[in-house]
């Protein structure tokens, strides 16, 4: 345990050098946002090398109790930027979001108890497995959904004049811009569908019924339908722009309720995943 | 021409059109989804019935002014309620209208593929999306822009002064296809969970009960379920920390047999979490388990058997919750409850028979506990009812659903996530591609046929046709 804690403050000290690179980044220089997006994704290895540690001892992945909940799905967000990078360049402003906000959850949970959670027979199945790795995709892309809406919205409100402006001006115009949010969008509403459908055949495996109104089953369905429903604004009625903007920044409020917020507002059969077993 | 007159047939299929409008609108789409997200994320805050109805009396008079609404609303007992019934109705015909609109759209644009109209060749003409000035020959240029578009991956196919170029075909039919697979959800979930049955039954140790209506400790039938299969469903043994091939604890597993009427045997598995007993619309999973005494009572020379259900719950004080059984003499009914204490291990009761196998036993009357008998062991009663403890062993108590609807509705959701996939991951997007001339000075002019408006795409198109329009002329070179 001893070794894994001081490999997780390693990753937290490069998330936090990588957060005030992309602050410093957005200020004064945009030349520190590459060294920025490779502090923070240096930060992977150290909290890699944490989860394989705790794998290997509790016999399985990160996936229950605050802590390993909170944390890696700081990992799987910050996991996306290198991605981004390699395929859009002008698209690493989005880390100054994206890391900053990953810290806190990953600071969030070292200040939460570790207590190792021995995996129950409900949860020893492979679609734990599936449920939660596709919980932890769609977090990540709709994030970065929000943090591009965010930057889009920054822009048309800016005077274009300050330093933060400036490095907003790097990436690709409002339009692009635009699109990019639909399809963030689109890509983590398919991730969220196969989490909602895993979740359900789940269910009828492990409980008999593939759908009770349990609380974190119903906010999923509403997180769910809240992204059906700006797909459709923007796909059937020409939402685009500031309304598509706010639309996704609105629904990730939603994702964050359902993964942080419902299994500690309710009573939950879910609730063990994030209060411990 | 005069118009002809309006006949009978107009005025009749004016208001199957209206319908039909009211039916295909996004606005009404979009009005049900943003009331499905309100009124299901007001009603999670709001105590449901199937938690227990004293919850709900005491939030009601807990908050006597937001009681009168969610009466109104139904929200105590949401999900069924006739307002979200009906909204869930109107979305699902709402959905189905949108399939089938989609569908005719998807065919139309199948069907335009590969053809310029004169709509679209005007616009080339006068209005394209994007006008770039030819250096050299337009034809060589043309050429160069259909080639490097399939070197792109894109499906060029040429005119002699047009070219349309595509990708994503199959994309057209995945919103369709992503349409249809929610109508049809929609049905099979609300027909199977009208046919569905599910309740417990509560099976002795190396016995049996018959899949029939009172063999249900609790269960919920839907108007439509056809009637129990009537197949035997044995528990042969329990094996109370059941470690599998994998070594993972899988915690208390029976053995569960399905037999038929003549006593075949047609399953037979270890059962526990995830890894229930299935047989065609069957679904049994291990509930638990628990205590089974069998009491003999006796009254002169009237004599009676009883059994109890003790569940074991290591949270009470006692490690069981009291099951009650009844005995009826003339018109004298007493009923006695049973509790089976367990055995304390690091400080908690366990979930297993104690050790010394007793049964301690109280009289409704006073709550005061008459007796404490082990298996063969029996008490008098001041009335002369003599109560003897024949056994006490195990019962496995088992989760039974009939539901044909379940691999229907895996098969959907798995369409279903692939159609939409198809349908945000692989957009149809075209674009033609015409050569003209305006006032002497050829041109390659783009009209974008995507219905997204995709900009990316028409960024893309441009720059394909801009490296184009630089290619230099070879006429008149060696002359």
């Amino acid at each position: 345990m001893r070794n894994e804690i001081l490999l997780m403050w390693v990753a937290v000290t490069f998330y936090a050098a990588g957060s005030i690179l992309y602050v410093f980044g957005a200020v004064f220089s945009r030349k520190l946002l590459t060294p920025a997006l490779w502090v923070s994704t240096a930060g992977l290895v150290p909290h890699a090398v944490a989860i394989g540690i705790r794998w290997a001892r509790d016999g399985h992945p990160p996936f229950l109790g605050f802590y390993e909940v909170v944390h890696s799905l700081a990992f799987a967000a910050i996991l996306l930027l290198p991605l981004l990078h390699w395929r859009w360049k002008s698209l690493d402003a989005v880390g100054v979001f994206v890391v900053p906000i990953a810290l806190l959850m990953v600071g969030g949970a070292m200040l939460a108890p570790k207590t190792d959670n021995p995996i129950t027979p409900t949860l020893a199945s492979w679609w734990l497995v599936i449920h939660v790795t596709f919980a932890k995709f769609a977090f990540s892309t709709l994030l970065v959904s929000f943090a591009l809406a965010v930057a889009y919205l920054r822009r048309q409100a800016g005077s274009g004049a300050g330093r933060f402006d400036a490095m907003l001006e790097k990436l690709p115009r409002q339009e692009v811009v635009d699109e990019l949010i639909f399809k963030f969008m689109s890509v983590g509403f398919i991730f969220l569908t196969i989490m909602i459908v895993a979740g359900a055949i789940w269910a009828n495996e492990a409980w008999g019924r593939y759908w009770g109104w349990d609380p974190i089953e119903t906010w999923s369905l509403i997180t769910w339908l809240m992204y059906a429903l700006a797909l459709h604004l923007r796909l059937t009625m020409g939402w685009k722009g500031t309304r598509a903007a706010w639309l996704a920044i609105v629904s990730l409020g939603f994702v964050v309720f359902v993964l942080l917020g419902v299994p500690i507002v309710f009573q939950s059969i879910h609730g063990a995943y994030l209060k411990g077993v | 021409m005069t118009p002809r007159p309006p006949t009978s047939h107009d005025a009749s299929a004016r208001p199957a059109r209206s319908l039909s409008r009211v039916v295909r609108s996004r606005k009404l789409a979009v009005a049900l989804i943003g009331f499905v997200i309100a009124y299901s994320a007001l009603a999670t805050f709001v105590p449901q019935l199937a938690d227990g109805s004293s919850k709900v009396a005491s939030w009601q008079a807990a908050h006597p002014l937001l009681a009168v609404a969610t009466k109104l609303l139904g929200m105590h007992a949401a999900y069924g309620s006739p307002l979200f019934l009906v909204a869930m109705l109107a979305l699902a015909v709402s959905t189905t209208a949108c399939a089938w609109e989609r569908t005719q759209a998807a065919l139309r644009a199948r069907k335009r593929a590969g053809s310029v109209t004169e709509a679209d060749a005007r616009r080339l003409k006068q209005q394209p999306h994007v006008r770039v000035a030819v250096e050299g020959d337009p034809a060589a240029a043309m050429e160069a822009f259909a080639g490097s578009a399939t070197a792109a991956g894109f499906k060029v196919r040429r005119g002699p002064k047009v070219a349309e170029i595509s990708a994503g075909r199959i994309g057209l039919f995945g919103s369709p296809a992503f349409h249809w697979a929610l109508a049809l959800l929609f049905v099979v979930i609300a027909f199977g969970r009208l046919s569905r049955a599910e309740g417990l039954v509560g099976v002795p140790l190396r016995g049996s009960v018959s899949d029939i209506d009172a063999s249900y400790v609790t269960q919920d039938v839907g108007p439509l379920y056809p009637g129990h299969s009537g197949l035997t469903i044995a528990a042969k043994d329990l094996v109370l920390d059941y470690r599998d091939a994998s070594g993972y604890r899988r915690g208390p597993s029976p053995r569960v047999t399905l037999s038929d009427r003549s006593g075949r045997v047609l399953r037979s598995q270890r059962v526990y979490p995830n890894n229930p007993l299935r047989y065609r619309t069957l679904l049994v999973h291990a509930a638990g388990h628990g205590a089974l005494p069998v009491f003999s009572v006796r009254i002169g020379s009237q004599e009676a058997t009883a059994q109890a259900f003790v569940d074991f719950d290591g949270s009470l004080p006692l490690g069981s919750k009291p099951a009650t059984f009844e005995f009826r003499n003339g018109e004298t009914t007493t009923r006695f409850y049973v509790s089976i204490p367990t055995d304390i291990q690091n400080g908690r009761r366990v979930e297993r028979l104690p050790d010394d196998r007793v049964a301690e036993v109280s009289l409704s009357r006073g709550g005061r506990a008459i007796a404490t008998l082990r298996p063969g062991g029996s008490t008098k009663l001041p009335d002369g009812t003599v109560l003897r403890l024949d056994s006490l062993g195990y019962y496995v108590r088992l989760s039974v659903a009939d539901d044909w609807s379940v691999y229907p509705m895996y098969a959907l959701f798995v369409f279903g996530v692939i159609a939409l996939s198809v349908s945000l991951l692989v957009p149809y997007r075209a674009a033609l591609v015409s050569i003209e001339t305006d006032g002497g000075a050829p041109s390659l002019n783009v009209l974008v046929r995507s219905r997204r408006g995709q900009v990316l795409f028409a960024e893309r198109i441009e720059s394909l046709v801009e490296e184009a329009a630089a290619v230099p002329s070879t006429k008149g070179e060696t002359a």
